[in-house]
């Protein structure tokens, strides 16, 4: 069964996951008040920390090539096995769309638009999803490239324009939070945005490239991803030093004071078109995923009819996950850095390691070269 | 209410021709089921009834009976 037809290509592959790394930024308030002035530091952690996570990714991508997740799960766990695994994968999916959706709902709500109901900011948000989704990954994926052009065009310009505002002092003092400090904030960094790239699983096989250059493509789009997330947190820090940890959207914040010259004010609308653009990206990426797994575990060859009842149902939970944004946040700082590890690292290792122990990429290998010979 | 019922009509007037003209009972039976489920939750959002989110499920697992939480 071969659901999607187009195929991109190793950039577009890497500019996605840099774009959906750095759209991001968004929830650095997860992590800036528990480690404050280090939470430069924590980035460097979690990059760090993710490595091996990243390496069941792609070892899990190099075994079965040819398979997206729902399909390896198929392979390695049975049919039964496999859609009780994937079940969860699905659900995962659904919240992570929803909660994007949530969080673009309130950002839009609370900074420009404010007047506004958020239903019918996410409503309209959705549909135009939805379009992009209804044109398949290639669509979805071609303006990775540009968003990030324009995000680090922007981000550069901040930097150059905020540098007589930018304060030494606010990195000061170094480790010098409690130990717990840095395990939460580096969990958090590790399971929110970088876990999260295991949705790329479900897409990989539809990328044109060889599995020598998968390492050089994933991990290439991570550590730029991350050094761009890296780069807003210093700037960020750098300007608001202490305070930093005060705000629920700092760069938005950062972007508010930077005056250049006494005429030119108020750069904060950069950011919200840009993370406005960003979390377009991302909810579309989520969105395609979610319909894509959700077709392949159904075994249907189209996801195209469930799009419209798909986006309603997200939006509707997008209401319900949530009673307030505190209590969101609560549960990103205090769950997610226990929940998320399930599906970001504890069911791919286990299927990593049973595909192993069964034999079947071997198996995998053999009969695509037996394919080939035919 | 009436508005969500005219916007599920809309959609079921954009998607079912084409789930029809497909012809295969299994895109129609799964279709059905989850515009039928997407419409009784969207209706019990509009009906503002509590809707208990399974993330909450997950908070009230974790904090209460494994103790895991930050």
């Amino acid at each position: 069964m071969n659901i999607e037809k187009s195929r991109i290509s190793p950039l577009q592959f890497m500019f996605a996951i840099m774009c959906f790394i750095r759209s991001s930024s968004l929830l650095s308030s997860f992590f800036t008040p528990i480690v404050n002035q280090d939470s430069w530091l924590v980035i460097i952690f979690g990059m760090i920390v993710s490595l091996p996570v990243l390496w069941i990714y792609i070892s899990l991508s190099k075994a079965f090539p040819k398979s997206n997740l729902i399909e390896i799960n198929d392979l390695v766990f049975g049919r039964i096995g496999g859609k009780i695994i994937s079940a969860f994968y699905l659900w995962f999916f659904f919240t992570l769309t929803a909660l994007n959706l949530r969080d673009l709902g309130i950002f839009v709500g609370k900074s420009t638009m404010s007047k506004t109901p958020p239903v019918l900011i996410i409503i309209v948000f959705i549909l135009l999803c939805a379009w992009a989704v209804y044109y398949g990954l290639e669509v979805v994926t071609r303006y990775g490239i540009v968003f990030i052009l324009i995000s680090s065009a922007i981000l550069l310009l901040s930097f150059l324009v905020s540098i007589n505002i930018m304060h030494r002092e606010s990195f000061l003092p170094i480790l010098n939070q409690p130990l717990k400090s840095y395990i939460q904030g580096t969990n958090i960094i590790t399971m929110i945005p970088f876990g999260e790239l295991v949705v790329f699983l479900m897409i990989v096989p539809y990328v044109d490239f060889k599995q020598k250059k998968l390492v050089r493509y994933f991990m290439g789009g991570f550590l730029l991803g991350g050094l761009l997330l890296l780069a807003v947190i210093l700037r960020d820090l750098a300007i608001l030093g202490n305070t930093l940890k005060y705000f629920s959207l700092p760069s938005f914040e950062t972007l508010r004071i930077i005056r250049l010259f006494d005429s030119l004010g108020h750069m904060e609308i950069l950011f919200a078109i840009l993370l406005i653009i960003l979390l377009f990206f991302k909810v579309t990426l989520l969105f395609y995923i979610s319909l894509l797994a959700l077709s392949y575990w159904l075994k249907i060859e189209t996801f195209r009819p469930f799009i419209l009842p798909v986006a309603a149902l997200l939006v509707a939970y997008s209401f319900i996950m949530f009673e307030s944004s505190m209590q969101q946040t609560a549960f990103a700082r205090e769950i997610i850095p226990f929940f998320w590890p399930i599906f970001e690292m504890l069911l791919p290792f286990i299927t990593l390691i049973v595909a192993y122990i069964r034999e079947l990429p071997k198996k995998n290998r053999e009969k695509e070269k037996e394919d080939v010979k035919v | 209410m009436i508005i969500l019922i005219i916007v599920f009509i809309i959609m079921l007037m954009i998607d079912l021709p084409s789930v029809i003209r497909n012809g295969k009972k299994k895109i129609l039976i799964a279709y059905g089921l989850i515009f039928t489920f997407s419409f009784t939750i969207c209706l019990l959002l509009a009906l503002e009834i509590n809707i208990k989110s399974p993330l909450m499920f997950v908070d009230e697992f974790y904090k209460n009976i494994l103790h895991f939480s930050y």
